[in-house]
């Protein structure tokens, strides 16, 4: 069970996948920035050390330097908190969700035929 | 009385002189002295509570020396000490000046201290006379067998008769209060772990970004380093700081005005900068350690409150008038529940008037602040330094058998005492030497301190064994009694000994033997030694003379010895100089006219005109210490040597004696930085003002020179700013080396499209730093080749004979 983390943890972890799951700190603060974000250097540090405290990152010194490594990959990061999602809205039924997402035309005919076709191709497996 | 109690009950009373001293005071220093000054000055009233050091004489040692044998008596003591009438203190007080003995001498010292200081301070009548009360009864007690008729004569006459019952009790009482004291700790923890629990179940991290930004830039305003938790927790009443170890700050919710949360942030924070949790441990631990002692429950009390006072103060200081008003608002809004406190603790629940009460204090404190102006700290130093020498003299009891060995400064003084000095000073010469030796930690060694003869006669016996290291204190007379060489051939000496400049006068030699007997690998120097008695070594005029080292078994370095003989022998051998080394006489060298030291100076010339001495056979420390004594050209002259010899360490020490951020450190960094010197350029910035190193900085970046620019980052505190450029400088080598046809996917290497087994790049010829990567899943070595200026020229196979010359160095 992977632990909730706020949208500003979320940030800091989305840096952290986009560089292959390995990024140093001072990488980390130049994302940010780019990305526009203007928070204090204490902050980050705060933030980092939560992750680090709830298992999504590992810390590893590289000589002075703080590299991070991300324990949980995005996909299962994804994964979980989809897990997270059905059971909370849709009583674990997926089902439910994607006739939800047919319903409000979040999903298109094509992508509606895909996701079909992927799940035959499953049954006939079994 | 058991030896425990001896030491409990004295550092007990002591303290509660000083707290009694502290609260009397208080109407007078209570808004006059800055807060924070009345926070700390506890520390030296906890530092007596805990330490069971004093020096050797003192007031507690002379209470108890002999009142202690009856603990009846010394209960007794406690009691009549604080409700004595004036008028009784007076008549033993006369007594005293007639009957007290020797040891008591000390205390009286201590007394006239006290008072004085007392009356010094304008302190209330009752005051000092209450305060006279214990002492003077103290005296009494001393000198009690002498007057007939006192209380404690006839209560110990009481005491005779139930003697068997209360002996066995007394043998056990230091059960009762070590009982008390961990069963009081236990609770205190426990009480302390469950709230601990209780606050980290219902908490939860703060999210928002704002309000951790704003705490990260307090942080940075009031430059704390660490950054600390932010937590909220709907169950606690108001804002509190917890964690030892781990401090973090929690609050009751997040929804209050900025202005609330900006001084509610920098008022933990500040408690977090006064290291208060530590503090308030310190003081809990004392409570419990001291809590048959209603005072000290008091002090306990008195320090909360003086915390939160200071910490405001400390608030208010960077306020404005209109800043100390909002912060009063806060905490008014704050503490409607119960205080903005650290960490209230559990244990001593604190009720509502109370609270309301330290609040009027504190908003009235915050109001009414004011600069302290320069006088009154002056004043405030000096009262707190008296305190500590308050706390000093009343010190405490030894055990009794720690007694003895305690008069020759057994124990070490952590007050600052040494030993001889107060021993003279309190008790007169004619104390008995004790052989027993302080000792001092320099660099990891061990020096026993040697201020008297007995102890110079002790080496070699017991634990002051042939091996040890020995520092020579204080000039010692000797007797008259024969002299026993310090090693034999037997059992030779292999410590070291260092005579320190000080004398030793008159040693008595009957054998032709030295000062010491035999030595191997030992290291003997410093030592001078006068009216050196050779009488029958003149006369033998076949034997040579060894007044320091008589035979040494190889490998011993004596050195920098002086031996002045006595006048009679001096005229006997005519044209003698009257200093002769003793380095000299053992190597035989018997002239008339050996050249002459420069002993008879005082100790710092000879230092000084030593210092070529010690730079040439690399004596490092003492090098150190004849540089301080230099006059400026001298300093300059041996930097400037030492800097073209290129030797770093005698540079660091000689950089000790510069003032920091002076114009010779400037004048050297220039150079270090021209001669590209990085390790004196890094060196030097530990003596750089901010300024400076500011200065160099940019100039290192405009220079794009890198290896002083993280010398300097590093010094500035800008680790950050170092990763980052760090950072930059691998992307720019990273591209550098893409353009020569190397790549990197994720952590492997390839040369044009081939995983590489060894990439070696000695970025710059000469340097010893290079970079090396290896994949022993690589099928390529590869080496990048520079031009002289290190600059990228390409990328080339290494052949067999590289890589075979690359590891034959590991």
């Amino acid at each position: 069970m992977i632990q909730q983390v706020s949208n500003s943890e979320l940030e800091l972890m989305k840096i952290v996948w986009a560089s292959g799951g390995t990024a140093l700190y001072a990488h980390i603060m130049e994302e940010l920035s780019k990305a526009g974000f203007t928070w204090q250097k204490n902050t980050i540090i705060t933030l980092l050390s939560r992750l680090v405290e709830k298992g999504l990152l590992k810390t590893n010194k590289i000589g002075r330097r703080n590299e991070y490594t991300a324990v949980v990959s995005e996909e299962d990061y994804q994964a979980e908190q989809t897990q997270v999602l059905l059971n909370k809205l849709y009583e674990g039924s997926a089902k439910g969700l994607v006739s939800t997402l047919i319903q409000r035309e979040m999903l298109t005919a094509e992508d509606y035929e895909e996701l079909k076709q992927f799940w035959e191709r499953k049954g006939e497996r079994k | 009385m058991s030896d425990v109690l001896r030491i409990v009950f004295s550092l007990s009373l002591s303290g509660t002189l000083l707290i009694l001293v502290l609260f009397l005071c208080k109407p007078v220093y209570k808004n006059r002295i800055s807060k924070r000054w009345q926070y700390y000055i506890w520390l030296v009233v906890v530092a007596r509570l805990l330490l069971p050091f004093a020096p050797r004489e003192n007031l507690m040692e002379a209470l108890f020396d002999r009142a202690g044998q009856s603990a009846g008596n010394t209960i007794e003591q406690l009691s009549r000490s604080t409700d004595q009438a004036e008028g009784e203190n007076i008549d033993a007080n006369s007594g005293q000046t007639s009957e007290i003995g020797m040891a008591s001498e000390g205390s009286e010292a201590a007394l006239t201290e006290q008072t004085g200081r007392s009356a010094g301070q304008g302190e209330k009548e009752d005051g000092p006379a209450d305060f006279y009360a214990a002492g003077g009864d103290a005296n009494d007690l001393n000198t009690g067998h002498a007057i007939s008729g006192t209380d404690s004569g006839v209560d110990s006459g009481a005491d005779g008769a139930t003697s068997g019952f209360t002996e066995k009790i007394l043998q056990y009482l230091w059960l009762i209060w070590l009982g008390g004291a961990a069963l009081l700790l236990i609770r205190k923890v426990t009480m302390y772990q469950s709230f601990v629990k209780y606050i980290r179940a219902g908490r939860e991290e703060v999210s928002d970004i704002k309000l951790l930004d704003l705490l990260a830039e307090t942080e940075g305003q009031m430059e704390i380093k660490r950054p600390l938790e932010l937590y909220t927790n709907k169950l606690v009443s108001s804002p509190l700081l917890i964690g030892l170890f781990r401090p973090c700050i929690i609050l009751p919710g997040t929804d209050l005005p900025e202005e609330d949360l900006r001084y509610t942030i920098r008022h933990e924070l500040i408690h977090y900068r006064h290291f208060d949790l530590l503090y308030k441990w310190l003081v809990q631990i004392t409570v419990c350690l001291h809590w048959f002692n209603p005072f000290v429950w008091l002090m306990g009390k008195e320090t909360g409150r003086a915390c939160e006072l200071a910490c405001d103060e400390t608030v208010a200081q960077e306020l404005d008038e209109e800043g100390r008003r909002a912060y009063g608002d806060t905490l008014l809004r704050a503490i409607k529940n119960g205080g903005m406190d650290c960490f209230r603790e559990p244990v001593v629940s604190v009720t509502l008037s109370e609270s309301g009460e330290l609040l009027k204090e504190r908003l009235g404190a915050i109001a009414d602040f004011r600069k302290v102006s320069k006088p009154v700290r002056a004043l405030s130093f000096v009262m707190a330094a008296v305190l500590l020498l308050g706390g000093v003299m009343t010190g405490a009891a030894a055990p009794v058998s720690e007694n003895l060995s305690k008069k020759g400064g057994g124990n070490a003084m952590p007050e600052g005492v040494p030993g001889k000095d107060v021993g003279d000073a309190m008790s007169g010469k004619d104390i008995i030497e004790d052989a027993s030796m302080e000792t001092l930690e320099l660099k990891g060694t061990t020096y026993y301190l040697v201020f008297n003869e007995s102890q110079l006669r002790a080496i070699g016996t017991g634990k002051y064994g042939l091996d040890k290291d020995y520092m020579q204190q204080a000039d010692i007379q000797m007797s008259a009694d024969e002299w026993e060489p310090i090693g034999t051939m037997e059992e030779p000496f292999t410590g070291s000994y260092n005579g320190n400049g000080y004398e030793i006068i008159g040693l008595t030699d009957a054998e032709p033997a030295g000062m010491f007997g035999a030595a191997r690998d030992a290291h003997i120097y410093n030592i001078t030694l006068r009216d050196y008695n050779i009488e029958r070594n003149k006369n033998s005029a076949e034997q040579p003379d060894f007044p320091i080292l008589a035979c040494d078994l190889g490998g011993s370095r004596v050195y920098d010895n002086t031996v002045y003989l006595p006048d009679e022998i001096i005229t006997g051998v005519q044209g003698t100089d009257r200093a002769r080394t003793a380095d000299e006489i053992i190597t035989g060298v018997q002239g008339t006219d050996s050249t002459q030291t420069a002993a008879a100076g005082p100790a710092a010339q000879e230092i000084a005109s030593r210092a070529g001495e010690y730079y040439e056979n690399g004596n490092l420390p003492e090098f150190g210490r004849a540089f301080s004594v230099l006059d400026e050209s001298s300093q300059k002259f041996w930097l400037e040597t030492i800097y073209a010899d290129e030797k770093i360490a005698f540079f660091s020490v000689s950089l000790q004696q510069i003032e920091t951020g002076s114009p010779l450190i400037g004048y050297y960094a220039q150079k270090a930085y021209e001669d590209g010197r990085i390790a004196f350029f890094s060196v030097l910035t530990d003596y750089m003002s901010k300024d400076m190193l500011e200065s160099w900085q940019d100039q290192a970046a405009e220079e794009g020179k890198f290896n002083f620019e993280s010398v300097l980052l590093t010094a500035l505190g800008r680790d950050w700013e170092l990763e980052a450029r760090q950072e930059e400088k691998n992307r720019q080598r990273e591209e550098e080396y893409r353009n020569v046809g190397i790549t990197m996917n994720g952590k492997l290497r390839y040369y044009q499209g081939q995983l590489v087994n060894i990439f070696l790049d000695m970025s710059q010829p000469g340097k010893s730093f290079y970079t090396l990567d290896m994949n022993p899943d690589g099928v390529v070595n590869v080496k990048i080749i520079r031009d002289e200026n290190g600059k990228i020229q390409g990328a080339a196979y290494m052949t067999d004979a590289e890589v075979k010359e690359l590891f034959g160095d590991i």
